[in-house]
């Protein structure tokens, strides 16, 4: 990364400083962007930058997914299950049903979140430690030459 | 000039927005001096019997304008209710532009069981000639649909346009796209107009506007109208027609629910128009006086606290703008973006949505006083005199029809007996690529203007293989170009009057992010970086996809490129599709959120530039002396590119934020003319001596 300005400032209609606030608030709303953002951990690889975006959309969804079901899949809008009152009923009973299984889902999620931030930290690791130990190798070979 | 505007049904009294359209600009341009005529069938109204013969066909005159009248065709009203039904029925968010949002056959029964006239359609064939413009209007009905492709060089629509099912078939994309004008009554409509059916429209449309006739005030009576005093009275108004689709009963609950906060509050709901009486004349302060004349509508605009139109089918509201001209400030629904687009444009209102948000806007009426309401309703005194009075529309009209008349953009210079011939040299012409296309343009230009033109190529792809000639031009005094460097690059919208690949458009709009590039896959154009900012763009938005749209330059770049794809573990969402037809490509612009350019050096990427700002996608593209020369100060031009995480961010922010992307396309809209056809041939002219 340089020190340059990213943005030209050609486009008199849009502000360089709002867009600039306007991009750094997209990825402070995003916590994979915030932790690739965060310092010692920018030089990650494109692959492994795309495999941490897979694997945190796969969280996102299974977080929509877990918190408890408030209305009725479209699917299920024939009767009897269209009468409201009945389907109020359901709703509660699966909330009841679930309530462990949602506390584990919860922690799973925050667990294989945890373990996604220290994935990232340990790649930043190896790609430094590798970095170095090319630099040692470097003198050796040359002596060698 | 003699005009004949074509409209369904005519009549002085009726009071649909599109006839109170057909009258008052047929009148005016009458009074113009134009030789103006209405060409209409015998069909009473629009909320009547359609297929009743309730006139007399033949000619009279009517509100001092010759009428001609035709029969109605006999047609099934049953199948056209259950089409027609299936339309209305069809939710929004399942409209996709592109796509029918019906099958073929009930599309051609809801034409052909619309409102029709056989003898109306043979009237304009046979005598087309007698007229200089047909302006058709509104867009939906049979008389339009058919009566257009009579005479097509003649036809101007007044289109109407609402984004709605109707909009979305393809024999309504047809006309826009096949017609010699397009005209609206808003930016709006424009706007919408150019998401469903691209940018091949723009250089046949303008927007005209639609004026208010606003009668005189002096000696009106100032009786109450059916018991109720507007004079003295604190009230919140709607005009139109009652009826469900029009939202009214949706404005009625939320007044309930304020009043039920607010038992003491004086602000009344009134409402006036025709259709379904209010079920709700118990509810204290809801009044609704039923149909009104046109002196007691201008007392009610006059005297209300606001006036709330909460319909989303609107195309241009006459009466948000003749609440306007009284100086009184509206509330509009927020997702009906012809109103919304104008109140936030002016300022000279509010926004409302669901119920609970109308039922705060009561709220907050009730707690502001006149004075700020009518500082509120001023606030759009300009935009009115812009859009709504009679002389700047009338204006506009008339340059439509002398456009019409002249017929082509391509009547300034001709070929003459001197110079009668101007070939182009190429040395190979590939397939898709800039320097192709501008001398394809520049032969079609120089033959509409009556020269013999020709391109010679040494070789040709499969694809231009009837467009080259092998070999070199004859001597015989023609003019040859082998350099067009001295010409801007060329890219006409009307190159892409075609119907978009249905079954990509299909694909294509499933809900995500399109980030688009167009340009040859070689080491230049980066393809390989823009992968590693789609990563990154990953972490903001999954919901996304890569298009990287272009022949393949370069193999062993192709195979890098492919191996890098594979390795993402995401290959699903990123599209590498080579060189495409010219329908797939315009499905890919059609449908791209952003277009995000890394070209570098001598060769960046051109002619996609400039046809991405014409299909109003946002531009993002790394600054060279070449993207430069061609966004100026148009779109986001970028330094740095090597953070990717904050250029991902861009391309999210050029996508999503509503505020940004509206300046960038803004500037885009006005940079694009440098490119447009117009400016294009006067340089021709002058490259070859003739301008």
């Amino acid at each position: 990364m340089s020190d340059r300005p990213m943005i030209a400032p050609t486009n008199p209609s849009v502000s360089v400083d709002e867009l600039m606030t306007k991009i750094n608030e997209q990825i402070a709303g995003s916590r994979a962007a915030s932790l690739l953002d965060s310092e010692g951990v920018r030089s990650l690889t494109a692959d492994t930058v795309t495999a941490v975006a897979n694997m945190e959309a796969i969280i996102q969804t299974a977080e929509t997914m877990s918190h408890v079901r408030t209305s009725w899949g479209a699917s299920l809008g024939r009767f009897p299950f269209n009468i409201l009152p009945l389907r109020a009923f359901f709703l509660r009973v699966l909330a009841f049903i679930f309530r462990d299984q949602r506390q584990v889902n919860a922690m799973l999620i925050d667990a294989f979140r945890a373990s996604l931030e220290l994935n990232v930290r340990l790649c930043e690791q190896v790609d430094a430690m590798r970095a170095r130990l090319d630099d040692m190798e470097r003198p050796k070979r040359r002596k060698s030459d | 000039m003699k005009i004949a505007f074509v409209t369904p049904w005519f009549g002085e009294n009726l009071q649909g927005g599109a006839e109170r359209i057909a009258l008052e600009a047929a009148q005016g341009l009458q009074a113009r001096g134009h030789d103006v005529e209405i060409i209409t069938t015998c069909s009473e109204s629009w909320d009547t019997d359609w297929y009743r013969n309730a006139h007399r066909p033949g000619i009279s005159e009517e509100a001092g304008l010759p009428v001609r009248r035709f029969r109605v065709d006999r047609a099934n009203r049953e199948r056209f209710d259950a089409v027609n039904q299936l339309l209305l029925e069809t939710r929004r968010s399942r409209l996709k532009p592109g796509l029918s949002p019906i099958d073929e056959r009930d599309a051609r029964d809801f034409i052909k069981h619309n409102i029709n006239s056989f003898e109306m359609g043979v009237h304009i064939r046979n005598h087309a000639e007698e007229y200089d413009a047909f302006i058709f209007l509104p867009y939906l009905y049979g008389t339009t649909l058919q009566g257009w492709r009579l005479a097509p060089d003649k036809a101007i629509l007044l289109t109407c346009l609402h984004d709605e099912a109707y909009a979305y078939l393809p024999r309504v994309s047809e006309m826009m796209l096949g017609a010699a004008q397009l005209a609206f009554n808003s930016e709006s409509t424009y706007a919408i107009a150019r998401r469903l059916y691209g940018p091949a429209i723009i250089p046949r449309s303008t927007v005209v506007g639609a004026a208010i006739s606003w009668p005189q005030t002096e000696g009106m009576s100032a009786e109450p109208i059916e018991g109720f005093e507007p004079e003295n009275s604190r009230y919140a108004l709607y005009l139109g027609r009652r009826s469900a689709e029009k939202n009214v009963d949706v404005l009625e609950r939320a007044y309930r629910r304020f009043r039920e906060l607010a038992s003491e509050s004086q602000l009344q709901l009134v409402s006036a128009g025709l259709g379904e009486r209010t079920s709700m004349e118990d509810v204290p302060g809801i009044v609704d006086l039923g149909f009104v004349s046109e002196d007691q509508k201008v007392r009610l605009l006059r005297n209300c606290a606001m006036l709330m139109q909460p319909s989303v089918n609107e195309s241009y509201s006459r009466v948000l703008m003749e609440a306007w001209h009284a100086g009184r400030p509206v509330t509009v629904h927020a997702e009906c973006p012809p109103t919304a687009d104008a109140v936030r444009e002016t300022g000279a209102g509010w926004l409302a949505s669901d119920e609970q948000s109308w039922q705060k806007i009561f709220l907050q009426l009730d707690a502001t006083s006149a004075g700020e309401l009518s500082a509120l309703g001023a606030r759009a005194s300009d935009y009115v005199r812009r859009y709504a009075s009679w002389s700047e529309v009338l204006d506009r009209y008339e340059l439509i029809l002398d456009e019409v008349r002249s017929g082509s953009r391509h009547a300034s210079w001709h070929a003459t007996p001197e110079r009668h011939a101007v070939h182009q040299v190429v040395s190979h012409l590939t397939y898709g690529t800039s320097e192709a296309i501008g001398a394809i343009a520049l032969r079609d230009e120089l033959r509409a203007h009556g020269f013999e033109s020709l391109i010679f190529a040494q070789d040709a792809d499969e694809e231009y293989a009837a467009e080259a000639i092998p070999g070199t031009p004859p001597p015989n005094g023609a003019i040859v170009l082998r350099d067009r460097d001295e010409l801007t690059p060329v890219a006409d919208p009307e190159r892409w009057n075609l119907a978009p690949d249905a079954t990509l458009m299909n694909a294509l709009q499933d809900g995500r992010t399109n980030i688009l590039f167009v340009g040859e896959v070689d080491e230049h154009n980066r393809q390989l970086d823009l992968l590693e900012v789609f990563g990154h763009y990953l972490m903001l938005d999954f919901n996304a996809r890569l298009i990287l749209v272009g022949r393949i330059a370069d193999d062993e770049y192709h195979r890098r490129l492919r191996e890098a794809i594979d390795r993402t573990g995401v290959a699903q969402r990123i599209l590498l599709p080579g060189a495409v037809s010219e329908a797939a490509l315009a499905a890919f612009y059609r449908t791209a959120s952003v277009f995000c350019s890394l070209s570098s050096g001598r060769q960046t990427v051109g002619l996609p530039l400039i046809e991405a700002m014409w299909f109003d996608i946002p531009v993002c593209a790394l600054r060279t002396p070449a993207s430069e020369a061609l966004l100026g100060n148009a779109g986001v031009l970028i330094d740095d590119a090597s953070d990717r995480l904050r250029l991902a961010a861009l391309l999210r922010v050029l996508a999503m934020d509503r505020n940004v992307r509206e300046k960038v396309l803004a500037s885009q809209q006005s940079r694009r003319e440098i490119f447009a056809p117009e400016a294009w041939c006067r340089q021709v002219g002058e490259l070859i001596g003739c301008a």
